[in-house]
């Protein structure tokens, strides 16, 4: 990024770009992907130089809001493959202070349960017809009945059929797997 | 083992699952936005669909992208503001820079013409004036012959045979020399 200047055009430009990062790093936050191991200020930062440097590269380009999108989602996923090959390299130590697993605390009882259920939650979804399974997967994967309408290409309501008479089957069929109680 | 679930704890397990079996970012990058847009193509839709499903850092990023689509607008629209203030006064600066060197270039532009027309006319007054006066020793003379090459000189009259000019000669090429 350029130094601080005095010219009000350049300033104003700098000035865009530093809140559009911002907005960016809170939309990560807000959408946990931080919990994936990319740090929202790095992209912040990354997105900032790209697109100044389209900027300069090209001052007659005309930006539209796909272009800034494609920049944003290119640096977004550089950011994810980055997180996991670090995650698949071996760790420094045995001994190292910084505990490698994410959820440590839960204890091995509760790790070894939700290892069970996932593994039940897949064979019941997998037993699921295709054309509900997936309306249920975007439902659980947590988009919203409209997302999911956009996505498989019904209307509003039929997805919203679709949901509701998926997640019903399913947690009959978890039922019969042993995991008979849910809270509404 | 109490097994109690809602369809939040059901929905963390999903995902749970998923994290762990994703592996890498699948879809292209092209995908991810038009997904955001909801702008995929009907005979892609389902693949991608199956994909953001099965994807939890896929589908948070196409939440997020859907969720910034008007944010990237508003700076698409102010660096279009900002390209135009930044046009103009880049404008307003060339021409400062340009005026001067286009009065100039327009100065030698004017003296090429005239030195042009000048030549032009120099040589058609010479052509006008060169076939009238042909006898004179002009730039056409050049038809006399030169005395160097004509057959007629001295230098070459004894190769020629002609008897009259070799009286005089030098003496030393004379066949009846006898040292007298």
């Amino acid at each position: 990024m350029p130094p601080p200047t005095s010219d009000p055009i350049q300033a104003r430009l700098e000035q865009l770009l530093r809140d559009y990062g911002a907005r960016v790093r809170r939309l990560l936050q807000s959408h946990g992907l931080d919990q994936r191991g990319i740090d929202p200020a790095d992209v912040e930062q990354e997105v900032r130089i790209r697109l100044w440097r389209a900027i300069e590269r090209d001052r007659s380009a005309a930006f539209h809001a796909s272009y800034i999108q494609r920049v944003v989602a290119t640096t977004v996923v550089d950011a994810l493959r980055r997180a996991e090959v670090r995650a698949a390299e071996p760790l420094p130590d045995e001994d190292s202070e910084a505990s490698p697993l994410p959820d440590a605390a839960a204890g091995p009882d509760r790790q070894a349960s939700d290892s069970e259920r996932m593994d039940d939650l897949a064979r019941c979804l997998d037993s699921i017809p295709e054309r509900r399974r997936l309306p249920i997967t975007l439902h659980l994967q947590g988009f919203s009945l409209q997302e999911i309408a956009d996505s498989v290409g019904v209307s509003a309501e039929a997805a919203r059929k679709l949901v509701s008479r998926g997640m019903d089957e399913l947690k009959s069929r978890l039922r019969e797997c042993g995991h008979g109680e849910f809270d509404e | 083992m109490v097994n109690s679930m809602n369809d939040n704890r059901l929905a963390q397990l999903y995902r749970d699952l998923t994290a762990r079996d994703a592996g890498p970012v699948a879809l292209d990058v092209d995908t991810l936005v038009a997904a955001a847009a909801g702008t995929v193509p009907a005979y892609r839709r389902e693949a991608v669909a199956s994909r953001l499903a099965a994807s939890p850092s896929e589908a948070d990023l196409v939440r997020m992208l859907a969720v910034l689509e008007d944010d990237s607008q508003a700076l698409a629209t102010d660096l279009a503001r900002y390209d135009r203030s930044h046009g103009r006064r880049h404008e307003r600066r060339m021409q400062r820079i340009a005026a001067p060197a286009a009065r100039r270039g327009a100065k030698v532009r004017w003296a090429g013409v005239g030195a042009c027309l000048m030549a032009v006319l120099g040589l058609w007054s010479g052509h006008r004036i060169g076939p009238s006066d042909g006898s004179s020793g002009g730039i056409y003379a050049e038809h006399k012959s030169d005395r160097i090459f004509t057959t007629r000189d001295s230098i070459f009259a004894w190769s020629n045979g002609e008897p009259g000019t070799r009286d005089g000669q030098d003496k030393l090429f004379r066949s009846e020399f006898n040292g007298s």
